[in-house]
């Protein structure tokens, strides 16, 4: 009796336990957005951002997705920056694409989008913008690290190596302003002088104004708060006006690296440490994965994004577990709230700090050697 | 079903912003190339009064229109003194300018990152949030505009600025103040894409330097010129296709990183093919329509075509009882003193000194480039004066300007007519009557009833004037499509809406057959019956001997005689100078 | 001091730049009184030749560049020839002819936009020493836009002084019906004179695109730059645009001495409106404004 007892039990339980997740309701598949610069001068990220989440949609699909359910990521363009074009794209995604997670790019459009994903309820995830205004926003997480952390870690290096005289050259939007703002109080607080700060609109091409007035206040180094190609052409129209002082930045790619060429030897830059030779066995498959899919090495942004769908998978998973309408923005982000630390394609963790929404990741700095972007040792930020 | 309707809301924005620079473009004929401008003025001030303020978003609209209104001010007053490409260039430059201080005023614009957290609008303790809530506000706003624009484009104020986009100096010669009209133009204009401005602000809670560039600008050309300029449907149409067809494109299998380009490729080609194959737009040019010209056409179906000899009861009407015989005691009309005018070395016209017997007609006569033409320029303050002096009655009118001179009663006519080519007869008649209240904005918006009072008086009017000069028939009809000897006699009729006293007549004739002329002078010569007089610069003999009253003899910019006709005929001394030796 | 210098120095390059791009869209101008907003669309289609010569086929810089230029004078003859020929055909205003010029700098800049992407397309090939003087510097490739922006202003005087097409064009410039009376070939005109821009607007494009890279949205501000000198130096005048070209780019690089230089942009157009209010026929130009546009 008390045997039946106790197996009646179980079976009540068990069958209670399917029932809630066969009763949770089950979407034809997960329709995940993601807001890249597609078109733009900075379409390579897009570019890279988009191929780094499909790949991760293509792994976890042909796993078979979650019991069976696929995921599909559907790509909108911001190009490159544009509010308006995100907004554009965003509302489609939201109100047609009934997506309740979407990837993000850029501080601009991600703070634009922001307001209607609290609205609508749906999650973002930011992977590559890195604007001290991305905190703490309603709905929007960030696996990447900011701006201000990394420049943190350019000043520490400027100290390491003896240096009293900063000029700095940034971009003249949230990301750079806010950079040089966290920055130079610190700077300065640790015995160090701001001789020089030109802030310039992003994408300029002629750097000659700003370089001019940095080579004049004689500086010991020059600090770049500058990301897409900027860094890379300043670099170059620096070193050819002469200028032959050390130049440390918070940006690496290969595109502006190919820009800047022979002039990037020596650039030194300190950023999340996606180092595709560290060794760890989750990194290796991604690269030989990746390198097999689109014939490239994968960067860190490509690196992010992957990890971003995976964080997904697992968000959708534990959501699930929980029954009912599962497949909603606030569901998942009550998971990303209650879970916090994620693997990371780093090695190591991801840890989401739920009071600010940003992220500590593993970050490093890095110098060109002989033409190669080169790790040289982690970097700890406070 | 949201997404079709934010297709909806989006229609509406650049409706209003397409007949908004209707106005200024289509209307008036200026190549603005800053509406992108006012466009983002409007958002800015709307999301800054919002976000700092918190008022409520009607202020923020008013608050927009009035920063947009007062830049399209100081858009307007460099653009007063150029023309065509320069007003491009001076626009372009105004654009870039504004943009580059949005860009760069990073504490109140917050450069490219833009403004977020732009409040919704509150109507009733009701917050509009959802593309739904925001349709009837959208569509009031749009019907609202198209109606203002409605009641300017039907208004005298309207007529005088197609005028202006015509011909400037023929509007110029019939007292409209250039200056006047551009400037209100620009801040109405500036004003209304304002408030376009600040309803996307609120409905996209985001904006940024990046909505407001010159791309922008040609995206409301397109919607103009696609549509049809000049009418006032047309910035609706073009609205309508352009809209549908940028959000379509996203919808088409192309990847994400080709619709971008796709699109912008769009409107180029757009833009090109509509030029090469239908520059009058979707909707055709304004005047070809019939409809919007129908409250006058129909008056007209019913009178009789014939030509009949004009009635002195009737001209009696118009001009009013016949003057006096002219007393001649307060001294000649017109009185010219040493008057020299000269353009880059050239003396044109070199120290003239003669006179104009009021009710007489004077001709005016000399070999080519003796400098008539240009003495009429400088009497009229086209070509002020720059030594000497110009008196009518018992004032100095030498430095008077040039849209003044014809409130004080002098008219002219041109040598190369400055017919305002794509209005009707009637309304290049229409556009002549002095003093309407009409042409003033508060007049246009305020005194309805005043206006359409005077409507029907100047109407009558004008219909009385084609009638004189035998036109009547063709009042509906396009001045370019009239012949040549019918837009002469325009002309004429132009001037006498005017109601001018002094009227000066450019070689009314020439190019015309001698028929033709002779019952021309005759009309010319009742003109004194009704207290007018009369200077008429002519060549044919035959004609000055006929109905001149005096000669004045002018030859390389010098009065050499003034007298009767016969007397400065008998001179040989003039007629070789006249015909050569 | 030196910071001064530098900045002079900085408004030579940029100013021959100018010039180039100046006097290139004011002898266009001038003659054919078209409002040729697609002459941007011209540097584009020379800078991305040459970069696809250069780089799609490996050939030496100086090779490119000739092709470049050829695809820039092709593409000026076409425009010209093709379309603005049918328009003023078809009896258009001067506004349908602007527009339908407008029309084709957008659809140019995106179809390249579209084929290469938005990137800067850096151009190699071209051997930058770095040269300086003190704590001033620049780069041989600068000294090559002075010397190449003298050698064709000078070229395009000498030619236009001297030649009979050059003086036929002169006819045109000064006095339209008159030169159609004496049986001057206006359409040749027309084209010779897209042809002679072509070659210094091609120029400047890939001397800038040595310089930064070359963008699609470059068109954009090449027509911005063009127009400028034309205006301040005065329309009909080649030695203003050239000189004017060269006011703009010191004004631009020295206004910002003790300006932030991220308002470098604003501040040549506050000097064109300037010069716009102040003396609207601009500095050098005829005093007699002839013919609407």
């Amino acid at each position: 009796m008390k045997k039946r007892v106790f197996l009646g039990m179980v079976m009540f339980v068990f069958i209670f336990a399917s029932l809630g997740t066969a009763l949770a309701k089950d979407p034809k598949e997960y329709r995940i957005g993601g807001i890249f610069a597609m078109t733009g001068a900075g379409a390579w990220y897009g570019k890279v951002m988009s191929e780094g989440a499909l790949l991760a949609v293509d792994e976890i699909n042909a796993k078979g997705g979650v019991d069976g359910i696929k995921m599909k990521l559907i790509v909108e363009d911001h190009e490159s920056g544009k509010g308006a074009a995100a907004v554009g794209g965003f509302n489609k995604l939201v109100n047609i694409d009934k997506v309740q997670f979407s990837f993000t790019s850029y501080s601009t459009p991600t703070l634009s989008i922001v307001p209607i994903a609290a609205e609508k309820k749906v999650l973002l995830l930011n992977g590559g913008g890195v604007s001290p205004r991305l905190v703490n926003q309603p709905y929007l997480y960030n696996n990447r690290m900011l701006a201000m952390h990394q420049g943190g870690g350019v000043i520490a290096r400027a100290r390491e190596l003896g240096f009293k005289r900063m000029a700095a050259v940034y971009w003249n939007d949230d990301a750079g302003i806010g950079t040089h703002k966290y920055v130079a109080p610190k700077w300065e607080a640790g015995g160090g002088v701001v001789v020089a700060s030109e802030a310039h609109p992003v994408g300029a091409t002629d750097y000659k104004p700003y370089l001019s007035k940095v080579i004049a206040a004689n500086p010991d180094f020059l600090a770049l708060w500058q990301w897409g190609k900027d860094w890379g052409i300043t670099v170059k129209q620096a070193r050819e006006m002469g200028f032959d002082k050390p130049i440390l930045g918070v940006e690496y790619s290969p595109d502006a690296h190919k820009i800047a060429g022979d002039t990037a030897e020596g650039y030194e830059s300190v950023y999340d440490a996606f180092i595709p030779k560290g060794g760890q066995p989750w990194t290796e498959r991604f690269i030989a994965s990746y390198k097999e899919k689109y014939g490239a090495e994968p960067d860190k942004y490509a690196a992010n994004y992957y990890e971003g769908t995976y964080i997904v998978l697992a968000l959708i998973k534990a959501s699930k577990a929980q029954g009912g309408d599962y497949w909603a923005g606030d569901r998942l982000m009550e998971q990303l709230v209650k879970i916090k630390s994620f693997p990371s394609i780093y090695g190591g963790q991801v840890v989401f700090n739920p009071e600010d929404h940003t992220c500590r990741k593993p970050t490093a700095l890095f110098r060109v050697v002989k033409g190669e972007q080169t790790f040289l040792k982690y970097v700890e930020i406070e | 079903m949201d997404y079709l309707i934010h297709i909806v809301i989006m229609i509406c924005i650049y409706s209003i912003l397409g007949v908004s620079f209707n106005l200024i473009l289509g209307y008036t004929g200026l190549i603005a190339m800053c509406h992108a401008a006012f466009f983002g003025i409007g958002a800015y001030v709307a999301a800054l009064v919002g976000i700092h303020y918190g008022l409520n978003f009607l202020l923020g609209i008013v608050a927009g229109m009035v920063v947009a209104g007062l830049i399209g001010l100081l858009v307007a007053l460099p653009a007063l003194r150029v023309r065509d490409e320069y007003l491009i260039v001076t626009t372009l430059a105004l654009l870039m300018i504004i943009y580059t201080v949005m860009m760069n005023w990073m504490d109140v614009t917050r450069g490219a990152a833009g403004l977020t957290g732009i409040p919704r609008p509150r109507v009733l303790g009701l917050e509009i949030s959802t593309p739904l809530e925001f349709l009837p506000l959208m569509v009031i706003f749009g019907i609202l505009c198209l109606l203002i624009s409605r009641r300017i484009v039907r208004s005298p104020f309207g007529r005088a600025l197609k005028a202006i986009r015509e011909d400037e100096i023929g509007a110029q010669a019939l007292g409209k103040s250039i200056g006047s009209y551009k400037i209100r133009v620009f801040v109405i204009g500036g004003a209304l894409a304002a408030i376009a401005g600040s309803l996307l602000a609120h409905y996209t809670t985001y904006i940024s330097p990046f909505y407001f560039t010159l791309t922008d600008t040609i995206f409301i050309f397109a919607v103009v010129i696609v549509g049809g300029t000049a009418n006032l449907w047309g910035p609706v149409v073009g609205a309508a296709l352009l809209v549908t067809v940028t959000e379509a494109l996203r919808f088409m299998a192309l990847s994400p990183l080709i619709v971008g380009f796709t699109r912008q490729m769009a409107y180029g080609l757009i833009l090109i093919l509509f030029m090469v194959f239908r520059p009058q737009g979707l909707l055709g040019e304004f005047g070809r329509k019939p409809e919007e010209e129908r409250e006058i056409g129909d008056e007209e179906e019913g009178e009789t075509p014939a030509k009949e000899r004009f009635l002195i009861s009737e001209a009696r009407e118009i001009f009013g009882k016949p003057a006096g015989q002219a007393t001649g005691a307060n001294g000649p009309l017109l009185r010219l003193e040493r008057v020299s005018r000269s353009f880059g070395g050239i003396h044109a016209v070199e120290g003239c000194t003669f006179s104009l017997e009021e009710g007489k007609i004077t001709g005016l006569i000399g070999p080519n480039g003796a400098g008539k033409t240009t003495l009429f320029n400088v009497i009229t303050g086209i070509y002020p004066a720059e030594s000497g002096s110009v008196h009518y009655e018992d004032l100095e009118i030498t430095k008077t300007a040039a849209h003044q001179v014809p409130k004080m009663g002098i008219g002219r006519t041109f040598q190369n007519l400055r017919l305002f080519n794509r209005m009707t007869v009637l309304e290049n008649v229409l556009v002549a009557c002095p003093d309407q209240i009409g042409e003033r904005i508060w007049g246009a918006f305020f005194r309805f009833g005043k206006v359409k009072e005077q409507e029907e008086t100047n109407r009558k009017k004008a219909m009385g004037y084609l009638k004189f000069v035998g036109l009547e028939e063709k009042a509906g009809e396009l001045a370019e499509d009239l012949s040549f000897a019918e837009q002469k006699l325009l002309s004429l009729a132009r001037l006498l809406a005017t109601e001018s006293r002094l009227m000066l007549l450019d070689e009314p004739a020439s190019g015309l057959d001698p028929v033709f002329m002779e019952s021309l002078y005759p009309m010319i010569r009742e003109l004194l019956r009704y207290g007018k007089t009369v200077c008429i610069v002519e060549h044919n003999m035959d004609v000055i001997r006929a109905i001149v009253d005096e000669v004045v003899f002018m030859d390389q910019g010098r009065v050499l005689a003034q007298g009767p006709p016969e007397e400065i005929m008998k001179s040989s001394q003039l007629t070789e100078i006249y015909f050569g030796s | 001091m030196a910071l001064f210098v530098q900045l002079l120095l900085n408004g030579i390059w940029s100013g021959s730049v100018y010039a180039l791009l100046g006097v290139s869209w004011g002898l266009i101008f001038a003659a054919t009184r078209t409002f040729h907003f697609a002459h941007g669309a011209t540097f584009v289609v020379a800078a991305y030749f040459t970069y696809i010569i250069r780089s799609g086929l490996g050939a030496p810089l100086v090779l490119a560049a000739v092709g470049g230029i050829l695809a820039a004078v092709l593409f000026g003859l076409i425009v010209e020839g093709i379309l603005y020929q049918w328009l003023r055909r078809s009896y258009a205003t001067a506004l349908v002819i602007f527009i339908a010029s407008l029309g084709v700098l957008i659809f140019v800049e995106n179809t390249v936009a579209m084929i290469f992407g938005t990137d800067a397309k850096s151009l190699t090939g071209f051997p930058i020493k770095t040269i300086r003087i003190g704590v001033v510097g620049f780069t041989t490739l600068h000294l090559t836009m002075l010397f190449t922006a003298l050698l064709l202003v000078i070229a395009l005087m000498a030619f236009l002084e001297k030649t009979n097409q050059g003086k036929a064009i002169r006819a045109v410039i000064s006095n339209p019906e008159m030169a159609e009376v004496i049986g001057i070939n206006i359409r040749k005109v027309f084209l010779s004179v897209h042809v002679l821009a072509a070659i210094l607007v091609g120029s400047a494009a890939i001397l800038t695109t040595l310089e930064r890279g070359g963008t699609p949205d470059l068109g954009h501000w090449a027509i911005l730059y063009a127009f400028m000198p034309v205006i301040i130096g005065g329309v009909g005048s080649m030695p203003g645009a050239a000189v004017a070209g060269y006011i703009v780019g010191f004004a631009e690089s020295i206004g910002i001495w003790k300006i932030a230089s991220q308002w470098q942009l604003g501040i040549a157009f506050i000097v064109l409106l300037a010069v716009l209010v102040l003396r609207p026929n601009g500095l050098f130009g005829f005093s007699v404004y002839r013919g609407k546009i």
